[in-house]
């Protein structure tokens, strides 16, 4: 209950400030561009299908989970730095309702940029018969990314004075996360980039994806990288719920 | 009834004491004063009364709720304005009160006329559907109040209520403070560094500098046990004259001047001899505008008392 009113007061903040509304005709925009490429560009119209798609979904998840990264590291450096933290902490509210509260928000950006997604992954899978199988994927896989990331990212927030080095910090996870996984599979020829590959949550929703959507391979394969991702999610939470435990003002 | 009792309470940070062994109790429906310098520890005391912090040794109870053990019970009980609170300036005052509200689990048919009476009793009600963000400081300072009690705390906690408010701001929120503890019976721990608007609403203060209670009870209560005898104000034409003259009558302790023409004395032993000395200024020629016997404001006690540990410091 406490958790909903918490949550439904961060969802109307973000719906009534500039900087989470124009997060969405900017992703909007950016996939557009993309989509517009793919199917207009001479060299990038010759890529295979499944390839586009595979582009389209590794998109989305990366600026779905930028907005995630960004508003969970306002959360509670945000509302401390405002002021309205003391308040809030001096309600009869626990942890766990803290926690609750300030996922809803950072989740709904991941919800909103999934949703708006849909349209443009609908027509670049359009006639390859895959677009329900791999869109469950890149929502699935990247709901717990999100949820990870988002939960890890308020427990950061929790603990530091203000949102700047709140975002900073964020920011360089999202990066190390995210970098690696990008540059190509040239950086998994040795031990350390395989290690870093299997343990890296954003390289497992990105390999989730690759094997589904381009190789058309079956949940059985998927199993060990989701599991991961759930443990990634799982610790997320603890450590959130940890952090925001009793000793905000400390 | 005791609704605060304190035995020892301690809080101390990497190598800082906030607060040291406070032992404190504060009576039902009484407003308690706690004065002090900045960096004293008052609003560490009230974070630890308030379940924020948890206490590093000693005991603490706040409406028979142990702080250490039943935070989250200590805060359904109490309301808490903060120094220098913030808002969701985005939200209109019914919205904020309808959140904390929530928060406290007041069901909607209890929740929505106790808002509309708060907003009207806080002189808001024409700006009930107004963005925070368009009030003024002192209008944001009195819905921090009806926030504060929204949910009928037992106890209420005002960290420097009047902080930053004109003359006029200060004197009305004080007002409200009062009528609020009359018409809602709430026990009322008030911090502040304004020592003359706590004279005027509390009963009881508190001192504390250091983090120590260095003093506690009522005004007069606090004069008795620290000896603080009446000064004698005396405004004088020639006040230089007038010194010399009280100096050499050899009854005060202190002589000292405020300008532009009035000569304060502190008797050497509680007697101020007044006829003494006015016969002895005019002998001398000085022109006597008028003699006043002051009793030691809650200013004198505060220095009296904070001074000494201070230096000791």
């Amino acid at each position: 209950m406490i958790a909903r009113v918490i949550g439904l007061r961060v969802l109307r903040e973000l719906a009534f400030t500039p900087k989470a509304l124009l997060w969405l005709p900017i992703s909007s925009v950016a996939l557009s561009v993309l989509v517009y490429l793919f199917l207009t560009s001479a060299e990038l119209s010759i890529l295979d299908q499944k390839t586009m798609m595979f582009m389209t979904a590794q998109a989305v998840v990366l600026l779905g989970l930028l907005a995630v990264t960004v508003t969970a590291a306002d959360a509670v450096a945000g509302e401390r730095e405002r002021g309205t933290l003391e308040p809030l902490l001096a309600a009869p509210v626990v942890s766990s309702q803290l926690l609750g509260g300030y996922l809803t928000g950072a989740l709904a950006m991941w919800a909103a940029t999934a949703i708006i997604s849909l349209p443009y992954f609908m027509v670049v899978s359009s006639g390859s018969g895959g677009f329900f199988v791999s869109a469950a994927y890149f929502l699935g896989a990247g709901s717990l990314l999100a949820v990870g990331m988002a939960a890890w990212t308020i427990g950061v927030s929790a603990r530091v004075p203000t949102v700047r080095t709140s975002l900073l910090l964020a920011l360089i996870v999202y990066a190390g996360l995210t970098a690696p996984a990008l540059l190509g599979s040239s950086l998994r020829t040795n031990w350390v980039g395989r290690a870093y590959d299997a343990v890296n949550p954003f390289a497992n929703v990105m390999n989730t994806l690759d094997s589904v959507i381009i190789d058309e391979q079956g949940f059985a394969v998927q199993r060990m990288r989701l599991k991961t991702l759930t443990v990634f999610a799982g610790t997320g939470l603890l450590f959130g719920w940890w952090r925001l435990t009793g000793v905000a003002l400390e | 009834m005791n609704v605060i009792e304190t035995r020892g309470l301690t809080k101390e940070y990497r190598g800082h004491t906030g607060v040291a062994d406070l032992s404190v109790e504060i009576r039902a429906g009484e407003i308690y004063g706690l004065l002090g310098p900045n960096g004293a520890g008052k609003t560490t005391t009230i974070r630890l009364l308030v379940g924020l912090l948890r206490p590093s040794g000693g005991e603490a109870r706040v409406a028979g709720h142990d702080v250490s053990a039943e935070p989250v019970a200590v805060r359904s009980v109490v309301g808490l304005l903060p120094e220098s609170a913030g808002f969701y300036g985005w939200m209109t005052p019914v919205e904020y009160l309808c959140f904390f509200a929530d928060l406290h689990a007041m069901p909607r048919g209890e929740a929505g006329p106790r808002i509309e009476g708060l907003l009207e009793r806080v002189g808001l009600g024409d700006r009930r559907s107004s963005p925070i963000s368009t009030l003024s400081r002192g209008m944001r300072a009195r819905l921090g109040i009806a926030r504060a009690i929204v949910h009928r705390p037992r106890v209420l906690f005002f960290d420097e209520p009047t902080l930053g408010l004109d003359p006029v701001g200060q004197r009305d929120l004080l007002r409200l403070i009062q009528t609020m503890n009359e018409d809602e019976g709430a026990t009322i721990v008030l911090s502040s560094h304004a020592l003359d608007q706590v004279g005027e609403v509390c009963a009881r203060v508190g001192i504390m500098t250091d983090g120590r209670l260095v003093g506690q009870g009522t005004a007069v209560e606090l004069r008795r046990q620290l000896r603080l005898a009446p000064t004698l104000d005396v405004r004088v034409a020639q006040t230089d004259l007038a010194c010399r003259v009280a100096v050499e009558l050899g009854l005060y302790a202190r002589v000292t001047v405020a300008p532009p023409e009035t000569v304060v004395l502190t008797p050497r032993d509680h007697e101020l001899h007044p006829e003494i000395l006015v016969r002895a200024l005019v002998g001398a020629g000085a022109e006597v505008r008028e003699v006043v016997v002051r009793e030691p404001s809650l200013e004198d006690v505060f220095f009296a008392v904070t001074q000494p540990v201070r230096s000791a410091a």
